[in-house]
């Protein structure tokens, strides 16, 4: 197994494609291509020469760009990366749907054609990589889980832009979509390690949900959801007017759901409020459901600088024994990527430290993963990561 | 707040380190365990049923079995948790392949699989996945399955956890065939010993036969004269009741006779005594009551013979007076014998030989039928005994046509026979080479063509050690 990552600054598609390829062995395809970048990037003529060389290429938009062991390239208008596993011995597979109407379908479609296409239909495969339109990813894993059951982890991304106006996008098949869900199945010759995790802690306040319709939270304790948080926070909300992005003001205070909990150690489900809604409720970007327990989380600029690189090495830590890490996938909520901001760079840097091996780190609204319960969820301002091993 | 983050993470840190240490010396411990009740089972089916149970602590699995390599292109399940897929025939097709060829996998739906399509619905209802693991032994590659009733019911994790028991799959396996093996050397070696029991039962029998048609002959003959001397003997009884009812007509008569009446009795009685020569029935009754008293006699020492020769074969050992065992013996097939040599003794005094006395007598009737069978007009045939050391020396020769050279290798193994076709069985020295051998003894033979053979067999007075509880042959006692 080799992995081969290279980014791209140009602001040119095609001069990005060229400058991409440049890192990639001329006489070989690789088993699984997978590109990220700024949507700004997405060329379907562009990416048409990348497949040629990748014919596995499956690509979704991040925001602003990317990360690499190389560094971070945050740019309104460029950043490509591209992650490249050759693996001969293993076998890989990449199928989508549309979403549609119906995400649980899509989720179940676009997973049973990636394993057709791995030709191993129906054989379990040790990752599924998915690359998802953000609103309704929940149903998405729901109908993957269908398909396959709920041991497979699921790990992965929602598209992203650069101002969420919606110009996300993804590459599949040779074809530019909006509403695809791109599936990657991985059968790999060596090792899979991964880890989910965000970067904050809980605070000492929470509420039970009294009245939430899907992602739209309302009322916490039978009190409008907004009041209780802008309460809770000291009048975070007070300048916001309804209908307002409360996007930037959340970042460092999400709500949380505890979703597992083992000797002490807890573990929880993201949701950041994005918009302050006319019925004083809140928009989230995952579903919440009544009854359950929301609490305050506290997130710092150093805890999010620093978490990515602590999930990649217990990622790395769970390879079998005498595995070696060969590269990583990374996947970096883009509302910590834009409250860090400038100092981006040290989230590389805190990365290298633990993992000098190559990497690939797409910026979302919204992450898969799975927690030490070993269930697949959806949330927001996590961190996931997947570490490939092979045998030493 | 950084302080109490970085101890949530170490937290996590540890408490997954911790269940992934709790989990893997979970799984040294059963697997230890699991292997030791393996080692300690003593049958097939609790070897796999122990191992069966290894894996269902370990994982979330209904059923575990096993497939190895039938024919061509297929598998066969030879061990099932449950035995509900016990003998399943499995096609060898393109997922089966990667299996064998040495890869664990999982399939998260068994539903649409082919290989599964040929299972009992009730059974396919109960498995919702499976995961497969390839099991190296000496001379194939066998498969253990695990089943699931949860759809994708097995991860990746479950999939390293099977493949690091494999070393328990493989010990159970091996542990398995090495009890099928010496089980099977049991029975085989049960039904040798049970054919060899037979052969040498078969062979009695035909001894016994053949010992029949003799001790037949020997009282034939004076049972033949015995019934000619008692009609001849009825015959004379007839006669002197004439000459007996002519007295008693005179001795029953009231009147007194007068003188013309005593001289015509008289003259009557002259010519009836001369017309029955009551003399020469005197003398020849006589000699009848001689022969058949003297023809009974043969008869009653034959049945002793034959009683004590029988008596001899109780199938247990115990100190004997070999010369006594070969005079019976002698005595049984003296009429197989008298016809066709002389025979020639000389026996002496031995020490008695620890030994089943009827088996010996059954090699001594053998070789001296066969000693008289070869030869062809008449000949000697010299029984001569001979204490050696530690031992004695029993020879057995004949003047008969003698043995090819090329023959006398062979002449010990079963079914050899020189002699047409219904004559001989063919085991008759086999079986008594088996039964000195038993002994402790040996045999020799020598042969000349046209001038005769001698078999020269020696038996250690002792049994040897290891010999000494041993039953030779073991069938009931023919009486």
């Amino acid at each position: 197994m080799q992995i081969i990552t290279n980014s791209a600054l140009n602001s040119d598609p095609y001069a990005a494609v060229d400058e991409l390829l440049t890192a990639l062995p001329s006489d070989t395809y690789p088993s699984l291509a997978i590109l990220s970048g700024n949507c700004r990037m997405f060329s379907e003529d562009a990416l048409e020469l990348l497949s040629q060389r990748c014919p596995t290429l499956v690509a979704g938009s991040s925001c602003q760009g990317i990360m690499t062991e190389t560094g971070v390239t945050p740019s309104d208008s460029a950043g490509l990366g591209l992650f490249a596993l050759y693996d001969e011995e293993g076998a890989y597979g990449v199928g989508a749907a549309a979403l549609e109407n119906d995400p649980k379908k899509a989720g179940y479609d676009a997973l049973e054609r990636a394993l057709d296409d791995a030709e191993r239909s129906w054989e379990t495969p040790d990752l599924i990589w998915c690359i998802l339109p953000p609103g309704r990813e929940e149903e998405v894993i729901e109908g993957m889980v269908e398909l396959i059951g709920g041991s497979v982890p699921i790990i992965g991304g929602s598209v992203a832009d650069n101002q969420i106006a919606g110009d996300w996008c993804q590459y599949v098949a040779g074809e530019l979509h909006r509403d695809r869900i791109v599936v990657a199945v991985m059968f790999p010759s060596g090792s899979i390690g991964y880890s989910f995790s965000s970067g904050y802690t809980p605070e000492n306040i929470s509420a039970v949900v009294t009245h939430a319709e899907g992602r739209h939270l309302l009322a916490l304790d039978g009190k409008p959801a907004a009041d209780v948080y802008n309460e809770w926070t000291h009048g975070l909300l007070n300048d916001v007017p309804e209908g307002g992005s409360v996007l930037m003001q959340s970042t460092v205070n999400p709500l949380g759901r505890l979703v597992n909990e083992t000797e002490g150690c807890s573990e929880y489900l993201l949701s950041h409020p994005a918009e302050l809604s006319p019925q004083r409720g809140l928009q989230l970007f995952t579903e919440v459901c009544e009854g359950e327990r929301l609490h305050l989380m506290r997130g710092s600029l150093d805890s999010l600088i620093s978490r990515a690189g602590r999930v990649v090495e217990t990622a790395k830590q769970l390879l079998p024994d005498r595995h070696a890490p060969q590269g990583a996938l990374i996947v970096y909520c883009a509302g910590c990527m834009l409250t860090v901001a400038d100092r981006m760079p040290e989230v590389v840097t805190s990365i290298g430290a633990e993992f000098p091996q190559p990497f690939l780190g797409t910026f979302t609204f919204g992450e898969q993963g799975c927690f030490l319960d070993s269930t697949n969820r959806h949330g927001n301002l996590m961190i996931s990561a997947v570490v490939f091993g092979a045998k030493e | 707040m950084e302080t109490i983050e970085q101890l949530r993470e170490s937290l996590l840190e540890t408490t997954r380190l911790k269940a992934q240490a709790e989990r893997h010396h979970q799984e040294s411990e059963l697997l230890l365990g699991g292997m030791q009740a393996v080692l300690k089972s003593d049958a097939p089916g609790e070897m796999f049923a122990q191992m069966f149970d290894v894996f269902r602590q370990l994982l979330p699995c209904n059923y575990c079995f096993v497939l190895e390599p039938s024919k061509p292109g297929w598998m066969c399940c030879t061990a099932c948790s449950d035995g509900v897929f016990l003998s399943s025939e499995w096609r060898i097709d393109a997922l089966f392949s990667r299996i064998l060829q040495g890869s664990t996998l999982a399939t998260f739906r068994i539903d649409k699989l082919p290989e599964w399509q040929s299972q009992p619905e009730s059974l396919k209802n109960e498995v919702g996945s499976a995961l497969y693991s390839p099991v190296e032994l000496q001379d194939s590659t066998a498969v253990l399955v695990l089943t699931s009733r949860e759809i994708g019911g097995f991860s990746n994790s479950d999939k390293s956890l099977v493949e690091r028991f494999s070393a328990l799959v493989a010990q159970t396996m091996t542990s398995v065939r090495a009890k099928l093996l010496q089980l099977e050397n049991q029975q085989l070696r049960q039904a040798k010993e049970k054919a060899e029991s037979e052969l040498v039962h078969a062979e009695k029998m035909a001894s016994i036969g053949q010992l029949a048609a003799g001790v037949a002959h020997e009282i034939n003959n004076p049972m033949g004269f015995i019934f000619s001397n008692s009609s001849t003997l009825r015959q004379y009884v007839d006669d002197i009741s004439q000459l007996l009812s002519m007295m008693e007509r005179w001795v029953d008569s009231t009147e007194e006779p007068t003188g013309d009446q005593l001289k015509q009795c008289l003259s009557g009685f002259r010519d009836l005594w001369r017309d029955l020569d009551i003399g020469f029935l005197r003398e020849d009754m006589a000699s009848l009551l001689d022969d058949n008293d003297a023809g009974l006699e043969r008869i009653r020492d034959i049945v002793a013979a034959l009683r004590s020769f029988s008596r001899q074969d109780k199938g247990i050992r115990e100190a004997a007076d070999i010369n006594s065992g070969l005079e019976l013996t002698l005595k049984m097939v003296m009429n197989e014998l008298k016809y066709k040599a002389e025979i020639v003794t000389d026996l002496q005094p031995l020490p008695l030989v620890n030994c089943q006395a009827g088996r010996l007598n059954q090699v001594w009737m053998n070789m001296l039928v066969n000693a008289s069978q070869a030869i062809d007009n008449f000949g000697t045939i010299t029984l001569k005994t001979e204490p050696v050391e530690d031992g004695i020396l029993v020879s057995i020769s004949d003047t008969g046509c003698g043995i090819p050279k090329a023959s006398l290798a062979r002449i010990f193994d079963p079914f050899y026979t020189t002699k047409d076709v219904g004559e001989g069985t063919g085991l008759g020295l086999s079986i008594s080479y088996s039964i000195i051998e038993q002994h402790g003894g040996r045999i020799d033979v020598e042969s000349e063509i046209n001038c005769g053979t001698c078999f020269r067999i020696y038996l250690p007075t002792a049994m040897p050690v290891g010999l000494e509880e041993g039953v030779v042959g073991g069938e009931a006692d023919v009486e």
